[in-house]
């Protein structure tokens, strides 16, 4: 139902009407936003990427094709594709460990209280994980990406894919872990 | 906890959508909005179209439409004869003349004269001449002379005695015979009609008969045009992560171009064109590759450093033309010249820099052509300036690539162009 709605405000965007493009915008500015701060992108960043996001969808419209995606689908590798161009720049090596790399994640947690977060304090935690694992985390748990696929964005292994990955699983577990111990009423009320 | 189950953790609290801040408001970004573009097929329809009319004007209404041009623009084939001022009409019966050059005019006649190229044709060429006999008694009796004259040979049609001598019908015959005989048998005449000369004077926009004419369309004359030129490229990447980047930093240059091409009349002033050319799109790669920063931690400061790379990117194209051409006489040395054609080019090699999808500073030797043919639409205007059977010509082109080149075999990297283009060569015309 809501792709109809999609391919409807696409035909109207591609005869030029700012109304449909208003829609558009106003129907996945939300989501757009959301994916950007998952991916850690700085809050003064922001505005820019949105806004460069959109203007790649609304000049890229006329290569959507609803046969093959939904508007949604399509949009979302728009986005990831940005995200990743952005940090490209950045020029995040992600293959050599630095030296000073903590790598003692402790290995026990405690299972029950990974049930119910806060979205917002959930991506709090997850921003401070380093960008070179917080690309293949976002990419593989979240958005449902391959080793393979991973590998070719990155431009890296297979190999490294999966290394960053644990990495990154660990690292979270383990701010998780830690953001629960300091919230003792928090942790209290979950249990 | 293991991890699949810990993935589902973090899928499930990361579903939801976050409020988008006020600073996200429609009115507060600034979107350069697309114009709906007009599709390309529209393009292709329209050349199709235009190459379309082109044709069907040369098919079927290329002579009248080259006639009312040349009537509208003050010129006569007469006009190209080579007349002795010292002869002068001294026919006085409008009506006549006016029959006499409906007569010069006819087609039959033309082909008449032109078909006369063996001497198995002249016993036709006779039984026409006597066709014609009535209504060249009407207008004028034809008093033939051969004169040796520095080799040439001239003929003299006098209109004076028409009416005084109708009954000389088949001496008039007889001359007309001789007239056509002599148009066969001597390959450079020399007309000298007082009622053409006449018409010349007193009605110069009326198209004439002249023979040589009839003669050429025997032989539909044929030129060479050999040229060189520069051209303004501006070349458009496309399709792959890296496309915004790279037409961000490459601007349009000068290039070259070199062409050789037959221009075979189908009429006239309408030429087939049937031609090779060299081109080469140039366009000029200006980079600052971010590198690490410089720290200093003593005086807490950190430095940007980049790596300023400026490139001259040249691809090079040898390409087949195949198009259509109309000539306008503007004066008699100027002509103008509108042409249409679709080349198909092959690409040869690229030289010069781009940026990979990692954004990366590489050299387009590694990335190999996958689609090398590349079609593209092409559109001039010129002027040609004549000395004799040769010509200068100048003009302007414009082009634009049907479709796109594909680079690499791991990237979706496409190229299209388009470029305008300065052009000079010479004309060399066969006869």
């Amino acid at each position: 139902m809501k792709n109809n709605q999609d391919i409807e405000l696409v035909n109207k965007c591609l005869k030029g009407a700012e109304s449909a493009f208003k829609a558009l915008y106003e129907l996945y500015k939300a989501y757009v936003y959301t994916i950007c701060v998952r991916y850690g992108i700085k809050s003064s960043d922001l505005a820019d990427m949105v806004q460069t996001i959109f203007m790649q969808v609304f000049h890229g419209l006329e290569k959507f094709d609803a046969n093959k995606s939904q508007f949604k689908t399509w949009m979302t590798k728009i986005v990831i594709n940005q995200i990743l161009m952005e940090r490209r720049k950045q020029h995040i090596r992600f293959t050599a460990l630095e030296p000073s790399e903590n790598l003692n994640f402790s290995n026990s947690y405690e299972s029950d209280i990974f049930v119910k977060m806060d979205q917002k304090e959930l991506f709090n935690i997850l921003n401070d994980m380093p960008a070179k694992y917080s690309m293949v985390f976002n990419l593989h748990v979240i958005d449902g990406y391959s080793h393979g696929e991973i590998a070719e964005q990155l431009n890296i292994t297979v190999g490294t894919s999966r290394i960053l990955l644990h990495r990154g699983r660990s690292w979270a577990k383990n701010a998780i872990s830690s953001f629960y111990r300091q919230d003792e009423k928090y942790l209290a009320k979950s249990i | 906890m293991n991890a699949s189950d810990f993935d589902k953790f973090i899928k499930e609290n990361s579903k939801g959508e976050l409020e988008a801040p006020k600073a996200l408001d429609w009115d507060k970004m600034n979107f350069d909005l697309p114009k709906p573009k007009k599709r390309r097929f529209g393009f292709i329809w329209l050349s199709l179209f235009l190459v379309g009319l082109i044709g069907s004007l040369v098919y079927f209404g290329g002579d009248d439409l080259d006639n009312k041009l040349t009537t509208s623009l003050g010129l006569s084939n007469a006009a190209k004869h080579t007349v002795e001022p010292n002869v002068v009409a001294k026919q006085t019966d409008q009506q006549q003349f006016t029959e006499a050059i409906q007569i010069s005019n006819t087609p039959s006649h033309n082909n008449s004269i032109a078909s006369k190229s063996t001497k198995e044709n002249l016993g036709t060429q006779l039984v026409e001449a006597k066709g014609l006999k009535k209504n060249l008694s009407k207008s004028f009796k034809i008093a033939a002379e051969v004169n040796p004259n520095k080799g040439s040979r001239t003929l003299i049609l006098d209109p004076v005695e028409v009416g005084k001598n109708r009954s000389n019908v088949k001496s008039t015959t007889d001359k007309v015979v001789q007239v056509e005989q002599a148009l066969y048998k001597i390959g450079d005449l020399d007309i000298k009609n007082p009622a053409m000369l006449y018409y010349e004077r007193v009605l110069p926009k009326l198209t004439l008969f002249n023979p040589s004419d009839a003669r050429k369309k025997v032989r539909l004359p044929m030129a060479y045009f050999v040229g060189t030129g520069i051209n303004y490229s501006n070349l458009k990447y496309s399709n792959a992560p890296q496309t915004n980047e790279l037409n961000a930093n490459v601007r349009p240059s000068i290039g070259a171009a070199f062409m050789l091409q037959s221009q075979i009349a189908l009429k006239r002033n309408f030429h087939l064109l049937i031609g090779g050319n060299y081109q080469s799109h140039n366009e000029v790669f200006e980079y600052a590759q971010p590198l690490d920063p410089q720290y200093n931690f003593l005086e807490r400061t950190k430095t940007s450093r980049y790596r300023y790379v400026v490139s001259k990117n040249v691809h090079h194209f040898l390409g087949l033309e195949l198009g259509i051409a109309k000539k306008i006489r503007l004066t008699s040395k100027w002509e103008g010249i509108l042409s249409s054609s679709l080349l198909g080019q092959y690409h040869l090699n690229s030289n010069g820099k781009l940026l990979s999808e990692q954004l990366e500073i590489v050299e387009f030797s590694n990335h190999q052509t996958q689609d090398r043919i590349l079609l593209s639409s092409n559109a001039f205007i010129g002027f040609s300036r004549q000395f004799g059977d040769n010509a200068l010509q100048v003009g302007f082109n414009w082009q634009r690539s049907l479709n796109k080149l594909q680079f690499g075999a791991n990237t979706d990297l496409k190229l299209a162009t388009e470029a305008y283009g300065l052009s000079l060569g010479f004309i060399k015309a066969l006869r």
